[in-house]
């Protein structure tokens, strides 16, 4: 194998990505804001953000698949598996078709910093997490 | 979610008035479920429900409700089905600090009935859930977040603010008038039934605080199995005051008592 064709597998091996999306606003007067770039989440104290997970993952492309989060302080927020009552396209290997959306609930519990972790089959993501 | 209410020969003229009232009033209203406004012929029911229904009629609407954020469930104040004046309510106000609401929750999703729900409050001092009743504790907002299996299904944020009146409502068949803001005018052997609400300006608030009341000479006052309200019945001719008290104020309201 050339090193060019090594570089370009890598390349491609690596271009597992998971998208977080916010599918919540703040109620008035508050913030709730996730960079879904560069996956900074600014929440106000007491308030609650969701978002859904969507994976694009060698030749899968669809809600995160086994996924689950995990928050570094409990103290500054809490972190829920969700629940949505609709569905999301899939195309996987060049098939089509539908399945459970993948979210998660975040609470602000009080002022500070910390990382929420989202791990799936897909591929993880890290969520800076700020309260207000 | 649907109310039923049977309505008597006697007062099927009154009532008919009253529900079109309703129904024009529920098309307009933005937290009226979807269903609309129906009546037709109920007298079967009526029937098999052990009331003489002279005249029998039916009325299903959708009961107002808050949806949560994710669309999941929807959230209302605990009521009993044929509390009119409070199956319409739905969560259309903050809640008043030092107010205590039961919540009624229901799971909108398709093809999963509602689960055992645990409320969690994202700040309880703003907002304390105890059970499936919110007590408002601080002026703020605070999410309110419902748990089943572990999984957050839904979450509302709800507002809490500190009233600064009270208001006084009659309560009339189920249905629930504007606030009164002037004498009441009874005859002897007239009934009453009054609640006090809290209010911050001309919002109205939700929940219910300690409330005393007190009244007496014309009237009796007699319990209403709610603390907020009173049936208040005329027994004689003459003037009378009634007076009430929760969240730090108080509402007098003079009746006079016609012979």
């Amino acid at each position: 194998m050339s090193l060019r064709l090594f570089a370009v597998l890598t390349l491609v091996a690596g271009c597992g990505e998971v998208t977080l999306s916010a599918i919540s606003v703040a109620p008035p007067g508050k913030t709730a804001v996730l960079d879904a770039g560069d996956h900074d989440l600014t929440l106000s104290r007491g308030t609650a953000f969701a978002f859904d997970c969507t994976a694009n993952e060698g030749g899968y492309y669809g809600p995160c698949r086994d996924a689950t989060a995990r928050i570094d302080d409990e103290s500054v927020g809490s972190v829920y598996a969700s629940y949505l009552d609709s569905l999301a396209p899939v195309y996987q290997e060049g098939g089509a078709g539908q399945s459970g959306r993948t979210a998660f609930v975040v609470v602000g519990l009080q002022a500070g910093q910390t990382e929420i972790h989202v791990e799936t089959s897909d591929g993880d993501a890290m969520i800076d997490l700020r309260v207000e | 979610m649907m109310v039923i209410i049977f309505v008597t020969e006697r007062k099927g003229a009154r009532a008919l008035t009253r529900m079109s009232r309703f129904c024009a009033w529920a098309a307009s209203a933005r937290d009226v479920c979807a269903g609309g406004c129906v009546a037709e012929g109920g007298t079967g029911l009526a029937e098999a429900a052990g009331m003489k229904p002279l005249l029998g009629l039916v009325l299903l609407v959708g009961c107002a409700g808050d949806s949560g954020a994710l669309g999941n469930a929807s959230v209302s104040p605990e009521c009993s089905p044929t509390d009119f004046a409070c199956v319409t309510t739905g969560l259309d106000g903050p809640i008043a600090a030092g107010g205590v609401l039961p919540l009624s929750i229901d799971v909108d999703a398709l093809g999963t009935g509602t689960a055992a729900m645990t409320l969690l409050s994202a700040d309880p001092g703003v907002l304390k859930a105890a059970g499936t009743e919110v007590v408002g504790v601080t002026p703020g907002v605070a999410a309110l977040v419902m748990l089943s299996e572990g999984r957050a299904v839904d979450f509302l944020h709800v507002f809490v603010v500190q009233p600064n009146r009270l208001g006084m409502h009659r309560i009339d068949d189920g249905l629930e008038r504007a606030e009164l803001v002037d004498d009441v005018e009874l005859l002897a052997g007239d009934e009453l039934v009054l609640e006090a609400e809290p209010y911050r300006d001309s919002q109205r608030l939700l929940g219910h605080g300690t409330t005393t009341w007190t009244g007496g000479g014309a009237v009796t006052l007699l319990r209403d199995g709610s603390p907020a309200r009173r049936r208040i019945v005329a027994r004689a001719p003459g003037e009378a005051q009634v007076a009430v008290s929760a969240f730090g104020f108080s509402r007098t309201l003079h009746i006079t008592v016609l012979p």
